[in-house]
């Protein structure tokens, strides 16, 4: 599942889809990695308000399609017009096996959000938004990494440890010194690599690779703390 | 609790590697008057249980090189689940909260970043007897007994044999096996990564309240982390192999659920993922970085072309980072 369609399921969570992510997800209802997700951003919001989960079975798909079929046509451009009526058909084809009923104040937000669609030009946005979104967490981070837990020294100093290294300026340091006393000459003898200016895009992209490595580490190790603490004390303060 | 990623698959390659070193471990637990009846293994396995069954509550100070921030844990086993809240006690306040298998990362804005679900070969990893028969990467040494945050604890060492992975210690609360502290050091004795409870408790149970995240009163924005890029030019089935690893780091892909750019590797103890993405303007910088003993390490590769922007990130030295970047090649279907 691409990452654009789970912006849009939790958009429509969030209460701010708008008529071609509502057309996204709803074109999709079909399968099963969106159900699964669908239920997972439920369970989320569950575990974190302590709701009761048994509306995760629920299936709106083909009450909210046919509730949108009785809508009158969009006033969009063209462009974006053919891309709802396209997935319309689609949604409008899902399986039976898929109906269920929802409450009717679920079904009148969604119409709700229906009259607040965007144009297409605002829909990227919304979705590039989504990116930044996402961008601003890990430039937290790097806030955090440059002005120190107590927002006194940077970390310059602190970070890393041992190794010789180039101070950059958001806290981070490029290794210089990259001599091993191996029995494998072929790595000792390999020189440092380059230093460069870690600026805070570089650090943001860090954090990223960050994130994604404990994602595998607590994967790979059935969920093991570590890597959320590594996680957890680079965001410090700042996220 | 699972504080550690490595304490879940630790005991695995350590039994292992205590197997490949059977007769010396042997000897030396005897030769060191070892003051419990327990051996380092049986330890170890205690330590892995204690961390998922026991239900405990504490501050603890993470370091990464000098800086260190404080957090707390509510850890709680009830009907086969584990319940963690891992809450930032340092500036504003983020939030992790687990349960079962689902993490999620709650930030002070209530945006929540939810990590995947275990997508890996889990059932290879846990069984490192036939992940790696020759596991010979870490030698595992008993330290005598001392005390941690009032208790008495167990002090064992983890030794990596090679400067491809770094060296832990570790000290077990004697009575529940919990991890109490743990240090990760390079080669050279240094400290990269410490991990310490100041304070710890081991209550009878722990309410639903006390495993409530303060950051769940609003409205909840999902966050997604974002997805690595491939470049639409790439053919449409191009994998990409390493054709270096260090002794005893294996793939742990399983079915390749990461669809080809994204390459994870594990011994047991220590994990690193590798990145091959299209080149963009914002990539990282060519070299290593490195935060605590956490290393970043990116290079450029050049194919048919492409240009790819190659990093490998995890808990291993510099130099091993470099060498599995540099190895990095497609692997045409």
């Amino acid at each position: 599942m691409d990452d654009r369609l789970k912006e849009s399921i939790s958009a429509l969570m969030d209460d701010e889809a708008n008529e071609l992510e509502l057309q996204r997800v709803l074109s999709h209802a079909d399968q099963d990695e969106l159900l699964d997700t669908w239920k997972t951003y439920h369970r989320v919001q569950s575990v974190l308000h302590h709701e009761q989960e048994d509306f995760l079975a629920i299936d709106i798909s083909q009450s909210v399609s046919q509730a949108i079929a009785q809508e009158a046509p969009l006033k969009l451009n063209n462009d974006l017009t053919e891309t709802v009526e396209a997935t319309s058909d689609l949604a409008n084809e899902l399986p039976s096996s898929l109906s269920a009923s929802i409450p009717l104040s679920t079904t009148e937000q969604l119409l709700e959000n229906r009259a607040k669609v965007r144009s297409a030009s605002k829909l990227m946005t919304k979705i590039s938004s989504g990116f930044a979104i996402a961008a601003s967490v890990f430039v937290a981070f790097f806030f955090v990494l440059q002005n120190g837990v107590d927002g006194q020294a940077g970390l310059n100093d602190n970070l890393l440890a041992t190794i010789s290294t180039g101070t950059t300026t958001t806290g981070f340091q490029n290794v210089n010194l990259l001599t091993v006393s191996s029995e494998d000459t072929s790595v000792s003898e390999k020189q440092p690599k380059i230093i460069v200016e870690f600026t805070e895009e570089h650090a943001r992209r860090f954090n990223e690779y960050l994130l994604r490595h404990a994602e595998h580490s607590v994967a790979s190790s059935h969920a093991g703390m570590m890597p959320l603490a590594r996680v957890a004390s680079v965001n410090a303060v700042g996220i | 609790m699972s504080l550690f990623p490595l304490v879940q698959v630790l005991l695995g390659a350590l039994l292992l590697s205590s197997i490949a070193n059977a007769d010396t471990l042997s000897e030396s637990a005897v030769a060191e008057n070892y003051s419990s009846e327990n051996t380092p293994e049986q330890w170890l396995e205690k330590m892995q249980s204690a961390s998922m069954e026991e239900n405990y509550q504490g501050t603890f100070m993470f370091s990464r090189g000098q800086m260190s921030s404080s957090m707390s844990i509510v850890h709680r086993y009830q009907n086969g689940e584990e319940q963690e809240l891992l809450k930032q006690l340092d500036g504003e306040m983020g939030e992790i909260v687990r349960q079962g298998n689902q993490v999620m990362c709650v930030f002070p804005d209530n945006r929540v970043v939810q990590l995947e679900k275990a997508q890996y070969s889990n059932k290879i990893v846990q069984s490192f007897s036939n992940f790696m028969p020759d596991q010979k990467n870490y030698q595992l040494q008993s330290l005598g007994e001392c005390r941690q945050v009032e208790r008495p604890c167990i002090k064992l060492a983890i030794k990596a044999v090679d400067e491809h992975r770094y060296s832990y210690f570790l000290w077990l609360d004697k009575e529940t096996g919990l991890l109490l502290r743990s240090a990760l050091t390079n080669n050279e004795g240094v400290d990269l990564e410490r991990f310490q409870y100041t304070n710890i408790t081991f209550p009878d149970e722990i309410s639903d309240k006390a495993l409530e995240p303060m950051n769940s009163g609003s409205l909840i924005k999902h966050v997604m982390i974002p997805a690595v890029q491939k470049d639409m030019s790439w053919p449409s089935k191009m994998m990409w192999k390493t054709d270096w690893a260090p002794s005893g780091f294996m793939s742990i892909n399983g079915k390749d659920p990461l669809g080809g750019n994204v390459l994870v590797f594990s011994d047991g103890l220590a994990n690193y993922s590798v990145f091959i993405e299209k080149t963009e303007d914002d990539m990282m910088p060519e070299g290593a970085s490195q935060v605590g003993a956490t290393v970043a390490y990116a290079q450029t590769l050049t194919f048919n072309s492409h240009q790819y922007s190659v990093t490998v990130i995890g808990e291993i030295p510099a130099m091993t980072a470099m060498l599995v970047a540099e190895s990095v090649k497609p692997k045409m279907q």
